[in-house]
């Protein structure tokens, strides 16, 4: 699976400065992430909603954007849909963060050669493409949610490493650490407070937001292919495009959409925290 | 490091850092499977009176690291056990080779093309066409795939009913060969998902700091052009580039084959992974990794030798 | 061989605001000439704005004549042309009748090619192994055999400065520009390199500086331009002392400063 989502933002830059896209990005992020997680206090009725007597009814009708071709309602199912990529998506990226963020500071911390050695178990994760690495695991230990979360962590902890080494290799000799060594700064203190989350925060954070993206996108693409991720009659936004496809207009486009959007604002609250020389 | 040793010392220290990164990612996925609950044996579902044989058979009884050793010096010669279910006791090699010799073409095509495209785009100033390559590049391969098949087809069924045309020689069955699929799978492949845009993104980077550098001046001032000194750091650049790519290209074979039912090692591993053929789908992920690295210290050795900064030092 | 004129030079920032006003400025082949000013007060600009070489975004309005030289026999009025014939007018006398040395020399040569390869590729290319001797012993190298081979990221600081500098030579431009040429190097080399620069001066080329070395340039430079906020305030002539505002706080600022480091330049007591 392709996961780098990383320049879509490129296309919205005339959209505004990056503040207001980041809190623009973020608010459609957190509804999207409180959708996925209070969706089921609706109390939908997941295989219960089959109602032949209102299949196909369009855009209006029962919540809003009517009902699929077995009389399902979309709206209700777009939300449950959310969780599909939510949950996991959410573990991915503690998992990320856990594997990648120490990984990412030890690797700066060591001198020299050593360091590539650091790197090795991060970069044989990353030999492995993350669609890959995501089937094997499924595969192996089966079809489940905390599976899904927990191989898409691992494949993008690599990214998380590597945006944590980048920023903070350079700053080893930077005048900036040599004073705070100066005054006195303990040493932990200064990796965790003053490197980590002052100089690698934005890195993380962003990595954070394309690993939901990359979360709903591979979530997206196995219940689409079918057999992984989450199957009938659950919904996920993968599965809801296939089955609704080609049985009239309506249920199968708002699936795709959600898709898209939801992943364009996540790269877009994502790019606002780019220090851009580039584009300013 | 020295002039006289040229690239190779650099070189050769990449191709120790491949080695280890493949024989980690190897190991890890091997510990994997074994770790996993459930053995062959269980997914046969045979009697427990036959399971010591079975577990003597397939070396199943000795301890994982043992098991480990035999499974490498085993691949290391060729053998990567049987088919457990995708064609049951048929030799892992004998369906991994087909697979793998179907689908490496269209990656190198994939690849190629994703390099040239992505260099020539980068070139290009971003208000033309590469304004347009983020938003051409964003949709995920499987809703391209979804979009440029339907759309296929709903313009050659109108195409049909209007009698525009017979039916086009490239409406091909889904069991027959079809280049018309071969292509889109090559282009969804190096572009959707972002894939053409990152590329091309970090290329284009590259460009805008290249074209306002002292070196750039340097040229102007002495009124020289400044293609050539773009293209001479575009090469390095863009090896490097590709090389970073290809994880993304090798798994998107999975989607594409899959998708445009083409035969090949992508499809393959959906099929095994379905069928949970685990010493199938471990071969096929090693495989993979094996491409991803190989390929990658291919790219990354010849950015090496193509930067004599990399490597000259007296 | 004519003087290289700029007159009304005049540079607004995208927003409106002057960032040069009515800067005059004549160059003649066989001297040197020193710019001097402070931070942000046009002088890089100024002497982009020789070449045609200033940022796009800028809207440029002056009077500039370019001579013609052996090469290249007809004068230009760059300033005078539409857009984009001004570049093409440009394109013709870069290199051949003005060239540029710009700052950071160790980032201004190629980083793929050898030293000998870049000479002979230099401008309109094609140059003989010869040329490109000659070009490093005129750019202050005492043995071109030692340097030719070198990539330019096994040169000093100084060395890549004059190996630029030998790529321009090559090229053999009347008119040589050099923006900071001595920033980051260190005393020694910076002397020696102005003492290239002087040479070449005397041999016909007429040179342009635009250093922070004032003191050098006070005593090595024929004339110095003293510019601040945009503006020249003052030009005096070999030795005559600076008056104006800006040029005693550029004077100040150099009796201040240990790194200057010319021998005489401080007073003992000042020293560490």
């Amino acid at each position: 699976m392709k996961v780098r989502l990383t320049p879509w933002f490129a296309t919205l830059r005339p959209l505004g400065r990056p503040a207001l896209r980041g809190v623009l990005g973020a608010t459609v992020l957190g509804l999207v992430l409180a959708i996925g997680l209070l969706a089921p206090l609706l109390g939908h009725p997941v295989g219960a909603d089959v109602d032949p007597s209102r299949a196909g009814l369009g855009v209006g009708h029962g919540l809003g954007l009517g009902f699929d071709h077995l009389g399902r309602d979309v709206l209700a199912r777009l939300a449950l849909g959310a969780r599909a990529f939510v949950l996991p998506g959410l573990l991915a990226g503690a998992v990320a963060a856990a594997v990648g963020v120490p990984s990412g500071l030890l690797r700066a911390a060591t001198p020299g050669r050593l360091a590539e050695l650091v790197s090795l178990p991060l970069r044989a994760l990353a030999a492995v493409p993350a669609l890959v690495l995501v089937v094997l695991v499924l595969s192996v230990l089966g079809n489940s949610w905390t599976h899904l979360g927990l191989a898409t962590g691992l494949a993008l902890a690599p990214r998380l490493h590597h945006a944590v080494h980048q920023r903070l290799a350079p700053l080893q000799n930077d005048a900036y650490v040599s004073t705070m060594r100066a005054h006195g700064v303990p040493e932990l203190e200064l990796w965790l407070g003053h490197l980590l989350l002052g100089a690698a925060g934005p890195a993380v954070i962003r990595a954070a937001l394309r690993g939901l993206a990359t979360v709903l996108v591979l979530e997206c693409t196995l219940s689409y292919l079918g057999g992984f991720g989450v199957q009938e009659p659950w919904p996920s936004w993968g599965n809801m495009l296939v089955f609704e496809w080609g049985r009239g207009w309506g249920a199968g486009v708002w699936a795709p959409v959600a898709a898209l959007l939801t992943t364009l604002w996540s790269c877009l609250a994502a790019a606002a925290l780019v220090e851009d020389p580039e584009h300013g | 490091m020295s002039t006289a040793s040229g690239p190779w010392r650099a070189i050769a220290e990449q191709a120790l850092l491949a080695t280890g990164t493949f024989a980690l990612a190897a190991t890890g996925a091997f510990a994997l499977v074994v770790a996993a609950p459930g053995d062959p044996v269980d997914l046969m579902g045979v009697d427990e009176a036959v399971r010591p044989v079975l577990e003597a058979r397939w070396g199943l009884d000795r301890s994982v690291p043992e098991r480990l050793a035999s499974w490498l010096s085993d691949a290391a010669r060729g053998e990567l056990g049987h088919s457990l279910s995708v064609r049951p006791g048929a030799p892992v090699g004998e369906l991994l080779v087909p697979a793998l010799s179907r689908s490496a073409p269209r990656l190198a095509l994939a690849t190629l093309f994703g390099a040239l495209a992505a260099s020539l785009l980068a070139v290009l100033p971003r208000r033309g066409v590469a304004a347009l390559i983020p938003l051409l590049s964003a949709p995920p391969a499987f809703l391209a795939i979804h979009a440029l098949v339907y759309g296929l087809n709903e313009a050659a069924f109108a195409g049909l009913q209007g009698g525009w045309w017979g039916r086009p020689s490239w409406f091909a069955l889904p069991d027959q060969a079809s280049w018309l699929r071969e292509a889109l799978a090559i282009a969804v492949l190096a572009t959707a998902s972002g894939t053409l845009a990152a590329w091309r993104e970090e290329l284009a980077q590259g460009v805008a700091r290249w074209r306002v550098s002292p070196q750039a001046l340097a040229r102007l001032g002495r009124g020289e052009s400044l293609g050539p000194m773009v293209a001479r750091h575009l090469l390095p650049a863009t090896a490097v580039a590709t090389a970073a790519q290809l994880p993304a290209l090798v798994g998107g074979l999975v989607v594409v084959e899959k998708l445009l039912l083409l035969p090949g090692a992508g499809g393959l591993l959906w099929d095994a992974a379905l069928l949970r053929d685990h010493e199938l789908v471990l071969s096929l992920a090693t495989a993979s990794a094996l491409v991803v690295v190989a390929g990658g210290f291919a790219l990354r050795a010849a950015a090496i030798a193509l930067d004599p900064r990399r490597w000259v030092q007296r | 061989m004519g003087d290289l004129t700029l007159t009304r030079l005049t540079v607004r920032a995208p927003d409106g605001s002057l960032l040069l006003e009515g800067v005059d400025l004549t160059v003649r082949p066989g001297e040197l000439l020193g710019v001097v000013g402070a931070s942000g007060s046009g002088k890089s600009l100024m002497v982009r704005a020789l070449l045609g070489l200033a940022p796009p975004q800028l809207q440029l309005d002056a009077d500039l004549v370019i001579p013609g030289s052996s090469s290249h026999t007809d004068s230009i009025h760059p300033y005078a042309l539409a857009p984009r014939a001004r570049e093409a007018a440009f394109r013709s006398v870069r290199g051949q009748v003005i060239g540029l040395l710009p700052q950071d020399a160790g980032q201004s040569l190629d980083p793929f090619r050898t030293v000998e390869a870049q000479l002979r590729a230099a401008g309109t290319g094609s140059h003989t192994p010869p040329a490109a001797a000659e070009a490093l012993r005129a750019a202050g190298f005492e043995s071109p055999d030692a340097v030719k081979g070198r990539y330019p990221h096994e040169l000093s600081g100084g060395m890549a400065q004059r190996a630029a500098l030998a790529c321009l030579l090559i090229c053999d431009p009347l008119f040589i520009v050099c923006d900071e040429p001595t920033t980051g190097l260190d005393a020694d080399v910076q002397r020696s390199l102005m003492g290239t620069l002087s040479a070449l001066s005397g041999s016909g080329h007429g040179v342009v500086v635009v250093s922070h070395a004032l003191r050098w340039l006070h005593q090595g430079a024929d004339r110095v331009v003293v510019l601040a906020d945009g503006k020249v305030v003052e030009r005096a002539s070999r030795g005559e002392p600076l008056v104006s505002d800006a040029g005693q706080r550029l004077v100040r600022a150099v009796e201040k400063t240990t790194s200057s480091g010319f021998p005489g330049s401080l007073p003992a007591e000042s020293r560490p």
